[in-house]
């Protein structure tokens, strides 16, 4: 026993080492490789603590585990990672669930607890929490993978339903504690958390899945951490919380990146739907959680800012839509060879897109998750290579929540070879865009969307954005004009100097650009 | 195991937990919430734990289902996130001049 206290205690403190080493680029893959080895170290020690060498079925059904998780990451795409990690993520909760099921019937168990009381609260807390994060974490992946409608939807009565659920899952943890191994009561705490998961995660919209995927990872932890209680595996407990806490610092720092509460997130879909002021990420400095401060302002005063943002939508909608015509139209000129007509041209000061970059010596490149979904992330680096092969210094500005994770850009970018040293984050790059010569826009909308500074009680506002609105020459390689995911006009589109929208697939029209640089 | 050791390090390891990272380049977001993903898979040390043992004093059949299905999930969880993690890491670092 106290071999594997001592054990459990070194594999933590690795386990420790191992997370803190991978949040810095250098020591990241070590520091994986390191959990990884932490990993097999427990796994072992249990086959010979537990005195189940020889039970053979136990290794068939790692090796059938292993062999199904290791294709899916061998062979999936880099722009599938998001729902992967989703899926693993559930699996992991599910098989805590799992744990909490056999404990709570006393399944396994060669010998009686002497804190009944305590491991019959523990296990069903673990079937809970590990169904809740199942669940969640397949909502999430489907709709991540398109497999189910990405918008937040917000069923009658949503609300009062997934409080009911909540209230019958608390009601059945209780039952659960007092009456231990009962089959029913086990039953109906998978079915309840397992629908109050599924009402939770289907009210979060796509671009918020992110945060709710580190969410569940976090809720994950905790899961098997209290499955380990409930088994008292010292080891599992202790993993299971510092992943817990460290998913749940990971998500505040997703968060604070968005300048959003997690409350508003969670709750976020529900309230854009109808259309109403979205009333907490109004107004707030950049400080640490907690210290946000919040301005009240009156409600007349409200109501008329509202009014005010539906009439520069409706004028923001007929200019863009003028605009998108006349694009249009030039895109067939373009077409059948035909020059630009000179009205068109006197508002483009007859240039093209290739023209400007031609001249240009600094260029900024700012992807987006139209890059990812266009698959683009190579031409993009064929661009970057033509322009600095003509002695151009090109550098990417990554937006914090840039795609459907964080990091997605990175990732994207990293698998078409272009090295990270050229990546900016937001803060490092921000008061670069007004010295800058071009900057390409890819797939890129709410991230840039200078409306987060002034549009009241739309879902971005108070976001911080990529300033390339202060740019002298910005190329926009956006499929349409439509808002991006939250809904709100970019003015940007209808600025009259300096800004050249190429429409369609960025793969495509990237490829037009880069052919057109002499 | 009393439940109050237990609770303890539960206790302990949320506040160590809470403090090992900070400031995390954001590049290093997706990997890093990957990996503790992979590490949540854990579970499968109480998954292998509880299979075993019913294996081994013969439990019904429902016992064995759920813990053989216990442990291929968690399977999943480990060897898919590490995977997936080191896959992601390995970009990163490829194109480095040094190292």
């Amino acid at each position: 026993m106290t071999w594997q206290i001592v054990l459990s205690i070194v594999l933590s403190i690795a386990v420790i080492g191992g997370i803190s080493m991978m949040s810095k680029v250098k020591t990241a893959v070590a520091g994986n490789l390191l959990s990884a080895l932490a990993m097999l170290v427990g796994v072992v020690a249990t086959f010979i603590f537990s005195g189940i060498l020889s039970v053979w079925t136990v290794y068939v059904a790692i090796i059938i585990g292993a062999l199904i998780g290791g294709l899916m990451a061998s062979r999936a795409q880099m722009i599938q990672m998001p729902q992967l990690v989703a899926l693993f993520n559930g699996l992991g909760g599910g098989a805590s669930a799992l744990v909490g099921v056999m404990t709570y019937m006393e399944w396994g168990m060669n010998t009686t607890s002497e804190y009944p009381g305590f491991v019959h609260f523990t296990a069903v807390l673990a079937i809970a929490v590990g169904m809740i994060t199942l669940i969640g974490s397949l909502v999430a992946a489907g709709k991540l993978a398109r497999i189910i409608d990405g918008r937040p939807k917000v069923y009658p009565a949503h609300s009062a339903i997934t409080l009911c659920l909540l209230v019958l899952s608390v009601v059945l943890i209780v039952l659960g504690t007092i009456y231990g191994k009962n089959l029913w009561i086990a039953i109906g705490t998978l079915l309840f958390t397992g629908c109050f998961g599924f009402m939770f995660a289907i009210r979060v919209g796509g671009a918020d899945m992110p945060i709710t995927i580190s969410l569940l990872n976090s809720l994950s932890g905790v899961a098997g951490s209290i499955a380990g209680m409930a088994i008292g595996d010292i080891f599992l407990v202790a993993v299971g919380g510092i992943v817990g806490a460290s998913g749940l610092l990971l998500t505040q720092i997703m968060c604070r990146a968005m300048n959003r509460s997690l409350m508003s997130i969670l709750l976020g879909g529900a309230l854009a739907q109808k259309k109403k002021v979205v009333p907490a990420p109004a107004a707030t400095t950049k400080t640490p959680q907690g210290q946000t401060t919040q301005f009240a302002p009156n409600q007349d005063f409200e109501k008329l800012l509202e009014q005010l943002n539906d009439m520069e939508v409706k004028q923001l909608l007929d200019a863009i839509e003028a605009l998108t015509k006349e694009v249009a139209g030039l895109r067939e000129q373009l077409a059948q060879g035909g020059a630009v007509a000179p009205a068109a041209a006197e508002k483009q000061e007859a240039n093209t897109p290739s023209a400007v970059l031609s001249k240009a010596k600094n260029v900024i490149i700012v992807p987006g998750y139209g890059m990812a979904l266009a698959q683009a992330q190579h031409t993009v680096k064929q661009l970057a290579d033509k322009l600095e092969h003509r002695g151009a210094n090109v550098r990417f500005a990554i937006h914090p929540v840039a795609g459907r994770m964080p990091g997605h850009m990175n990732v994207l970018l990293a698998e078409a070879d272009i090295p990270y040293e050229k990546l900016y984050e937001m803060d490092a790059i921000n008061d670069d865009f007004k010295n800058v010569d071009a900057v390409v826009v890819i797939g890129a909308n709410d991230v840039l969307n200078p409306a987060a500074n002034t549009a009241e009680g739309t879902p971005i506002y108070g976001m911080p954005v990529l300033k390339v609105a202060d740019a002298k020459e910005v190329i926009v390689c956006n499929y349409d004009l439509k808002p991006g995911y939250a809904g709100v006009e970019n003015p940007l589109y209808k600025r009259d100097k300096g800004v050249y929208l190429c429409l369609g697939d960025a793969k495509e029209t990237l490829m037009n650009i880069i052919e057109g640089i002499k | 195991m009393h439940p109050l050791i237990l609770v303890a390090v539960f206790v302990v390891c949320t506040v160590v937990g809470y403090f090992i990272i900070s400031n995390v380049p954001s590049l290093l977001h997706t990997p890093l919430m990957s990996g503790m993903n992979a590490l949540s898979g854990v579970t499968i040390v109480g998954a292998l734990a509880s299979t075993g043992v019913a294996y081994l004093i013969g439990d019904g059949v429902w016992a064995q289902v759920f813990g053989v299905l216990a442990i291929i999930l968690a399977a999943i969880n480990v060897f898919g996130g590490f995977g997936i993690t080191h896959r992601m890491l390995r970009m990163f670092n490829k194109k480095k001049p040094r190292a």
